[in-house]
């Protein structure tokens, strides 16, 4: 039962395998609802969140996933609140990577009082809760969608910094990079010709976590009601069938799914990526992909 | 060994000293950033006071009641001074202190966020044991999967099916609040009552951080068990399950201690929700509630004092975490 080095290698070998599957499997359900929120406008059969039928009407042929309380048909407001969870989530992500690399590799680079800086800067913003965070900045600054994407954004991207960071400290003193100094290289080609490669693959991991994560803010936030009624995502829509569901039950379930489905893929494709580029026996020192770096 | 022990306490105590230290500059950052966001809204300051909807007359005299029309460097420093006064505002729905608003509500919360994280502690902690002790198998398959699966479900809507499916249709669970109003107010038929009322919110919440915890568990459990003294240990003839249980629980208890504590503002999230979703009476449904009143002084009051929560959360758990492995007080 506990492993002699045969069954280890059995067991790992199993989870990559799996692992490989899984990512692949999120991969498919993500590109699926991506399809899904470009082609929304054509496949919609009616205008999202516009009354055209008798309401509550559980789900039927002409009406798959039913009316609302207003007898709005909630496929198409599935449809197109796909594209606000889908949008929020994909801008979280570029955020968390773009920016995430770029303040990680530079502060992790140089080291210093820039460094500290930085870094203070970055624990700060981790350490304080998130969803909270987002909430008082939407106090402030209002609930329109594009307000939203930045407050998410800018709450996306310490983590992957914090990572990218280490990464780069670690790789710094490394020979590759020194004979690359000694033959000349700028600070800059030093960044992003020789560590950066190396230290990239813990920001794509973060990255495809932070997708799962900033839909989940985003579809917090709505279903508190900091969400924008001009833009309503499956958070919205949950929020409205909050008060409806002992009698619409479907109002709930199918923007639920959706929520779950997306986060569950980006959690597949962010854990299988983890999985392949990861040796097993360094998981547990970062927490894993859910865990929080310490480092 | 009397030095040794002397020692022990001296560092732990240095340790704690420097945590503290460190933590209060920390809270004075929390204040200085509230009071930064509070001076960028677009609009103009007293009506985060004030609220909405007042005459002109109102609002100078609140400007001047809140020291608005006074340079900022003082209005920073009358602000940081209330708030570590305890004076956070006032409710505008409710016309009390919010500290008195906010601090009725805290032992709902509080309630809530025990019960569901005992539940998931428990639960989470033995799964990812159970998984650690057959890698690779169908029972750390199974684990691995459900722990993603619940993982990935938002919080609110499980709250929602649960709801849905034990309360609405089954009958089996009362729909919302902490007690029902037409029962008992003391003694055992209370206490039943807001178990009975406790038992689904604790429940959707727990799920989500059983998978967490049953995650985490089995990576550091799995990590422990692969270090030598466990062979040693196995070839002395002590029994598998005695190591998995002690050996490798011990372990694991690390990483798992530092979850716990860097979690809470995960928790308070999970709270605020699932409140929402089953009315329970604490801070989420508060918050939920002035959102929809637009009662900002409230809703920036639970944001300063969640964020305190959470850096005496760590502290705390830094604390604990140095007492249980001697090694990090030297960092």
């Amino acid at each position: 039962m506990l492993q002699g080095t045969t069954r280890v290698s059995r067991g790992q070998v199993w989870l990559k395998y799996a692992s490989n599957r899984s990512a692949l499997l999120g991969i498919v359900i993500l590109s699926f609802f991506i399809i899904l929120a470009v082609l929304a406008p054509i496949i919609a059969r009616h205008a999202p969140f516009r009354i055209v039928a008798k309401g509550l009407q559980p789900p039927n042929l002409a009406y798959p996933m039913g009316t609302d309380d207003l007898g709005r048909d909630i496929l198409s407001g599935f449809l197109f609140g796909s594209r606000v969870s889908i949008s929020v989530g994909l801008t979280a992500a570029l955020f968390s990577i773009a920016i995430g690399i770029l303040v990680g590799s530079v502060s992790g680079f140089l080291g210093g009082s820039i460094d500290d800086l930085f870094m203070r800067g970055t624990d700060f913003f981790i350490m304080l809760p998130r969803f909270f965070l987002a909430m008082f900045l939407a106090t402030i600054f209002g609930t329109e969608i594009y307000i939203t994407i930045v407050i998410i954004g800018v709450l996306s991207w310490p983590g992957t910094a914090r990572l990218v960071r280490s990464r780069f400290l670690s790789l710094k003193e490394k020979e590759f990079v020194q004979s690359a100094r000694a033959i000349g290289a700028s600070n800059f080609l030093l960044i992003f010709r020789e560590i950066l490669p190396n230290a990239i693959s813990p920001a794509i991991v973060n990255g495809s976590l932070e997708v799962g994560n900033a839909i989940l803010l985003e579809a917090g936030l709505s279903f508190l009601g900091f969400g924008d009624p001009n833009n309503p995502s499956w958070g919205f829509m949950l929020s409205i069938a909050q008060h409806f569901l002992s009698i619409a039950w479907w109002m709930a379930v199918f923007p639920g799914i959706g929520i779950f489905l997306t986060i569950l893929a980006a959690n597949l494709v962010g854990e299988g990526i983890n999985e392949m580029t990861e040796p097993k026996s360094r998981e547990w020192r970062r927490g894993g992909p859910i865990g929080k770096q310490t480092t | 060994m009397e030095e040794m022990i002397k020692d022990q306490d001296t560092s732990l105590r240095k340790y704690v000293l420097r945590r503290v230290l460190q933590a209060i500059p920390l809270v004075i950052a929390v204040i200085v950033f509230t009071f930064m966001m509070i001076h960028l809204f677009p609009g103009d300051i007293i009506y985060l006071i004030a609220g909405e909807g007042g005459s002109a007359e109102y609002y100078d005299f609140m400007r001047h009641a809140y020291g608005l029309d006074k340079p900022i460097y003082d209005q920073f420093v009358i602000y940081l001074t209330k708030i570590l006064q305890g004076d956070l505002g006032n409710s505008l729905y409710f016309n009390q202190p919010v500290v008195t608003v906010v601090g009725e509500r805290i032992p709902a919360t509080l309630l809530l966020m025990i019960s569901q994280f005992t539940i998931a502690s428990i639960l989470g902690v033995l799964l990812g044991l159970l998984a650690a002790s057959r890698p690779g198998s169908k029972t750390d398959g199974s684990v691995i999967v459900l722990s993603l699966f619940w993982y990935s479900i938002p919080v609110f809507w499980s709250g929602q099916m649960l709801l849905y499916v034990f309360s609405l249709r089954l009958g089996l669970f009362p729909t919302e609040g902490m007690v029902s109003l037409t029962g008992d107010v003391s003694g055992f038929g209370y206490v039943l009552s807001v178990l009975r009322h406790l038992a689904l919110p604790a429940v959707s919440l727990a799920l989500h951080n059983v998978a967490l915890l049953a995650r985490v568990t089995r990576s550091s459990a799995l990590e422990a068990l692969r270090e030598d003294y466990i062979v040693t240990a196995l070839a002395k003839g002590v029994k598998e399950r005695t190591i998995v249980f002690t050996h490798a629980f011990r372990n694991a208890l690390l990483p798992v201690t530092t979850i716990i504590g860097l979690h809470l503002g995960v928790l308070f999230t999970g709270a605020v929700l699932t409140e929402t979703v089953f009315s329970w009476p604490g801070i989420g449904r508060l918050t939920y509630d002035s959102i929809s009143r637009r009662d900002y002084p409230v809703l920036i009051g639970i944001f300063i004092v969640v964020a305190v929560s959470v850096i005496i959360a760590n502290l705390l758990t830094d604390i604990l975490y140095a007492k249980l492995d001697p090694r990090v007080r030297y960092k």
